[in-house]
């Protein structure tokens, strides 16, 4: 005899493969839209990547400044270089451009997630989900540009750190620039949607703290 | 779930951190991105016979254009990221074993597709070889690593389901 929770949750559980397939499409897709909004639709990233810089890297960050598309950080390092026409030792100052879409271009992986989803209500969780993306994708810009600033200065008694912390910048920058950008969509995606992976892997109530432990 | 997240995050961190080291660098990373470009190079000459590859530089000698596989096209991060998930999910160690294995080919398998098409979209055309390269194929890896991790994780549910009434039988 079989239980009828248990069948119901049999009938309504996704496809994992059909997920797969519809969620490349909506990336696919909401890519190419962002790309043509993608300078613009930084801005609420960039405004917290600004904060971020102003109260924890002022030292550093002299002037930020941003166009569509740039984030620009002035710092009070100088660079010397070659000798100009007067053929004296160029001193300029050194400044960091940040193209802002390398930081944000996970919103739309975001999107296709909740969209391909499609769990009740998702349009509502979809906000909040985007105001994390942005908070962490403007976190992460911050720590990117701190980290374009090592690379360029090149010196750690230069910028008045340890190298122990020149050496953790470049990680984070590393991190920032090429794995944040996707795991965080993803993972604020499975936070808020979490019933549905549970009912994708036809588990009788998804809410259950107890039946997490698969096994265990 | 939050107990999973957690876990998941500390585990990242924890192999990056071993990841990123000289000795692991040179002793894995770097020979493994080596064995990408070739078999990437090996695979292309199939079908292409004008692909060359060296150490982790894939290259058309006509037209001199060629791609460099640098860390984060290694598909490194991407296993990294599966296996955390892998570990941190409440799993039999022998299920976790066999999906960190074929996990691991499918990513790297996605990421040897990736490697060729970006050879191909950027002797094709720049902008577009930009546009896949910075986040077209990023977003899709991590698909990938996502729709492997829960088809893992639904495996694993049902192999404790069998487990648990093979124990209520027994029992009874």
């Amino acid at each position: 005899m079989t239980d009828s929770s248990e069948s119901r949750n049999h009938k309504a559980t996704p496809s994992a493969w059909a997920f797969f397939g519809w969620a490349i499409a909506w990336f696919v897709v909401l890519t190419v839209i962002w790309l043509q909004l993608a300078a613009w639709a930084a801005y609420p990233a960039t405004w917290v990547a600004r904060a971020a810089l102003a109260v924890g890297a002022p030292q550093w960050a002299q002037k930020v400044s941003h166009q569509p598309g740039v984030l620009t950080v002035d710092t009070p390092f100088a660079a010397v270089s070659a000798a100009g026409p007067s053929g004296r030792p160029v001193v300029k100052p050194i400044s960091v451009d940040m193209e802002t879409a390398a930081l944000t271009y996970g919103m739309p992986l975001l999107l296709a997630l909740f969209i391909t989803a499609g769990r009740s209500g998702w349009q509502l969780r979809v906000l909040p989900a985007m105001g994390v993306l942005w908070v962490a994708q403007g976190l992460c810009m911050a720590l990117a540009v701190l980290g374009r600033i090592t690379k360029v200065v090149g010196n750690a008694q230069t910028l008045g750190v340890e190298p122990w912390q020149v050496d953790a910048l470049n990680v984070m920058y590393f991190q920032s620039m090429v794995l944040m950008p996707t795991l965080a969509p993803v993972m604020i995606w499975l936070w808020l949607d979490w019933p549905f992976m549970a009912r994708l892997w036809g588990r009788a109530d998804p809410g259950d703290e107890a039946g997490e432990s698969l096994g265990n | 779930m939050a107990r999973f997240f957690v876990t998941f995050v500390a585990l990242m961190v924890a192999m990056f951190a071993i990841e990123l080291q000289p000795a692991v660098q040179r002793s894995l990373v770097i020979p493994w991105t080596e064995l990408l470009a070739s078999v990437s190079s090996g695979l292309v000459t199939s079908f292409d016979a004008d692909v060359a590859a060296r150490g982790k530089v894939l290259w058309n000698p006509a037209t001199g254009f060629g791609v460099s596989i640098e860390a984060g096209c290694n598909g490194v991060e991407a296993c990294i990221i599966l296996v955390a998930g892998m570990l941190a999910f409440p799993a039999s160690w022998r299920h976790r074993l066999l999906g960190i294995a074929i996990g691991l080919v499918a990513v790297q398998g996605l990421n040897v597709v990736r490697v060729i098409s970006l050879f191909y979209i950027g002797q094709w055309n720049l902008v577009a070889f930009k546009v896949a390269h910075e986040y077209l194929w990023q977003g899709l890896i991590m698909l990938d690593v996502l729709v492997v991790w829960m088809l893992w994780a639904r495996a694993a549910g049902r192999d404790a389901k069998r487990g648990t009434r093979a124990g209520v039988g027994a029992a009874a």
